[in-house]
């Protein structure tokens, strides 16, 4: 008998669980890919937003939250994490594209809640490592989750480092041979294996998988494009990760239609205290810009979003920053089918702020992660 | 008819390619980008100092993509030619350092391997030292002869242009040359190394000789392959060669007689640098056809317990002259800083030569101390240090003489391009020298 009260139960558990839904209603929302809505709706269904919009039918009998006069906002993906890791630099010149950052990762780090809690709730996490660093992993920082639970991607991004040295070049170099020459033998004759696992070079290169490429300063990213523009046939997806000084290739990286990581930091032009503002000029050049915080700290988390407002202040465009926050990092992962923007489909991951995310004086009211409340700042933190 | 045209263009099209032919490693592939139509520039109305075939007034100087094209009065300019008036100012080419630091590459001791993987094209000091005209400059990584103390052993060298914010034709020789110092700083066992190592440069030139004679008459044996020198002698051979150039550091006289052992012994091209003594014997460095660098405001004062001549002096680069010798001058400091104004790093290279022309040096070859000579002692001169038609467009504009502590560099060109315009420039537009 209890064994089949148990089933019941079960049944009925699995049952529901689409069915449990909630609307938040009277919002402004920032949906970042289709502008914003003025006194609009988030109906969520499960794990994901069901409809957004001004007029969305709220079906008889859902939880309704009435949030008039608040701010709607997708939850913040940081692209460039090493978030509940134990930090270890990564040294030598030898390539280790086998190691993964699933690895390093203990998913009972106090680093999550942190993160929950300032908003971050999507972020790649990469390897340590040097030139072809290893395997980055995409999590969610769920609560009191088992380590697979939390993986978007266990496996999503090669991350690649570049340093103005022969060892290092050649090092790249010769990792990006080796998977053309495997590429191009499997086109004569397919893999003895199909089951097997492509190298995550090969992937890289064949564009299924993206790569984050670390670069330490401006002239780093000419001799890494130096390698890359030596493979031609090969369109593989690459995110530069770079210091403020980036914008002195601003030219060269707008006209390569880059994609750019950046630490929200004015910089200074050299030897002056005149303000340089990297992430507006290399916006304007044409650069595809994320945003990420400075450090997996919880003091970086909150100060971010005042950083970021910093930089609009003095002229990167209001759009460009919000999107920096959420669908440029995503598309750099390569999720952004699921994360990123408030949309009918896509993860309910999301940000309620009592004004303006960007105004200095607003408040992180409540967080949704996979359509779950994480954080509600009336509670005792 | 128009189905015979449509046959015979498919008659000569190429078969297509069953497979992508295996590439060499690392080799770019070809690619067929449309071809830009050819860009020109026009320097107009300046004082032309070529300094290989003297000047020109009012001349004209056109640029075509990253070569001078044509020089000369009231030229045809072709259609699309960004003409850039100068009249009143002094078109020359751009400034050369045999010895920079720092410039173009991150100051670092760590082993960055060739200089070519290592250049940073937005380094500052590109900025700053194309400020001061520079446009070429010898460099090594590490720190060179002196920066880790005598026997310190400097990194691999290069000739680099100011290139900024490319890669492309920035470094335009590598290795640009080898230090024998240690032939003069080292002891019986350093110099019974360097002569053992040419001892097998020499061997192997004979067995070179020897394969070229017998492919001559046609005596090789089956698939017999051509002789290849060892790594560790490498460079030994290119020196003999005469392609390479040895730079000796060599400040006093018995140095410099030591160094010129070494040169008469194995009649290499050598590059005497840190000469403070060699205006004492000028004409032994004559016949050794040795190059000399150094500072003309080097003060090291006479030894009063030597019999013969010591010390420092400001006639060096005249004596010199006189003797035949070549040289090129280069700044006490040989790194670039805003610090600099006062002349005294290579943002200031001409002030330094203008000190060599106080102590009776004609202007003439001052400027060629800094440019054509400089050029050759770097082993580039076929490509920069003279305005001619078919060399490297990098020139400078001056407001004035280029030996006048008042004159600024006003523009700055790179293979063609303008880097620099001081009008623009965030460190210099606001000065204005006092006539």
């Amino acid at each position: 008998v209890s064994g089949a009260l148990v089933l019941v139960l079960g049944a009925a558990v699995f049952a529901q669980e689409p069915e449990d839904s909630f609307a938040v209603t009277h919002l402004r929302i920032l949906t970042v890919t289709r502008g914003e809505i003025d006194s609009g709706t988030i109906l969520v269904r499960g794990q994901k937003f069901a409809e957004v919009g001004k007029d969305v039918r709220i079906p008889e009998g859902t939880r309704t939250l009435d949030a008039r006069g608040q701010v709607a906002f997708p939850g913040f993906v940081n692209p460039v994490s090493r978030i509940g890791t134990r930090d270890q630099s990564g040294g030598g010149t030898a390539p280790t594209p086998l190691h993964l950052a699933y690895d390093e990762i203990d998913p009972t780090s106090e680093a999550f809640a942190q993160a929950r809690r300032s908003g971050f709730l999507v972020f790649g996490v990469s390897p340590s490592g040097g030139p072809v660093g290893g395997q980055g992993a995409i999590l969610w920082p769920l609560e009191l989750a088992t380590k697979d639970r939390m993986m978007i991607e266990r496996t999503g991004f090669l991350r690649l480092t570049m340093h103005s040295n022969t060892s290092t070049k050649e090092a790249l170099r010769q990792s990006l041979e080796a998977a053309r020459k495997t590429i191009e033998s499997e086109k004569k004759a397919p893999p003895p294996k199909p089951d097997e696992r492509p190298s995550p070079v090969v992937r890289m290169l064949r564009g299924e998988w993206p790569a984050l490429v670390w670069v330490g300063t401006a002239g780093d990213i000419l001799h890494f494009y130096q390698i890359l523009d030596s493979f031609p046939e090969f369109k593989p997806r690459v995110t530069l990760v770079a210091p403020p000084e980036a914008y002195k290739a601003a030219a060269f990286l707008g006209e390569r239609k880059a994609r750019l990581i950046l630490r929200p930091e004015l910089a200074f032009l050299p030897m002056t205290r005149d303000r340089v503002n990297p992430a507006a000029e290399l916006s304007r050049a044409g650069v595809t810009l994320a945003l990420a915080p400075v450090s997996d700290t919880l003091e970086a988390f909150e100060e971010h979003l005042l950083k970021v407002a910093e930089l609009v202040k003095f002229g990167l465009p209001r759009d460009i920053a919000l999107g920096a926050l959420t669908l440029a990092p995503a598309q750099m992962l390569g999720i952004e089918k699921r994360a990123g923007s408030i949309e009918a489909g896509k993860d309910a991951n999301f940000l309620l702020f009592d004004q303006d995310p960007l105004s200095p004086q607003a408040h992180l009211r409540k967080v949704f992660l996979l359509g779950k409340a994480v954080y509600s700042e009336d509670e005792p933190r | 008819m128009k189905t015979a045209w449509v046959l015979l263009a498919l008659l000569l099209q190429e078969p297509p390619r069953k497979d992508p032919a295996p590439a060499e490693p690392s080799a770019p592939k070809e690619a067929t980008p449309p071809k830009a139509p050819p860009r020109y520039t026009a320097l107009v109305g300046g004082d032309v100092y070529t300094v290989t075939r003297g000047v020109m007034k009012g001349g004209t100087v056109l640029l075509k993509d990253d070569r001078i094209h044509r020089i000369g009065v009231a030229l045809d300019l072709p259609e699309g030619t960004t003409r850039i008036d100068v009249t009143g100012k002094r078109v020359l080419p751009g400034f050369i350092a045999v010895y920079a630091r720092a410039v173009g590459l991150p100051l670092n001791f760590m082993n960055i391997g060739k200089v070519s993987d290592a250049v940073d094209p937005y380094h500052e000091s590109i900025q700053l030292a194309l400020s001061g005209g520079l446009t070429s400059a010898f460099v090594e990584s590490g720190g060179g002869d002196g920066f880790f103390g005598p026997g310190g052993s400097p990194g691999p060298s290069a000739v680099i242009k100011m290139s900024y914010g490319t890669l492309e034709g920035m470094v335009i020789l590598e290795p640009a040359s080898i230090s024998l110092s240690a032939w003069v700083t080292g002891g019986a066992a350093d110099r019974f190394e360097i002569r053992e190592s040419f001892r097998k440069a020499r061997e192997y030139l004979e067995k070179e000789r020897d394969f070229e004679t017998r492919r001559a008459e046609k005596k090789l044996g089956p698939q017999e392959a051509p002789p290849k020198p060892a790594p560790a002698i490498e460079n030994h051979v290119k020196l003999l060669k005469g392609e390479l150039t040895a730079r000796i550091s060599a400040s006093d006289a018995s140095a410099l007689k030591r160094a010129l052992e070494l040169v008469g012994e194995f009649r290499i091209r050598a590059v005497l640098t840190d000469v403070i003594e060699g205006w004492t014997m000028p004409e032994e460095i004559g016949r050794a056809r040795a190059y000399c660098t150094f500072t003309v405001r080097t003060k090291e004062h006479p030894d009063r317990n030597l019999a013969r001549s010591s010390g420092s002096s400001i006639e060096q680069a005249a004596l010199l002259r006189k003797a035949g010798v070549k040289f090129a001058i280069v700044p006490i400091t040989p790194s670039v800083s805003t610090g600099g104004l006062a002349g005294r790093d290579l943002l200031n290279l001409p002030i330094e030569a203008a000190f060599a022309i106080r102590g009776g040096l004609d202007e003439q070859t001052a400027l060629e101390s800094i440019t054509i000579t400089a050029a050759e002692i770097c082993g580039v001169d076929h490509r920069v240090g003279s305005i001619e038609e078919g060399k490297d467009a990098d020139l400078v504009v001056l407001g004035g003489d280029p030996f006048d502590y008042r004159t600024f560099v006003e523009l700055t060109f790179v293979n063609g391009k303008l880097l620099y315009d001081k009008a623009k420039s965030p460190y210099f537009s606001h000065l204005k020298s006092g006539r």
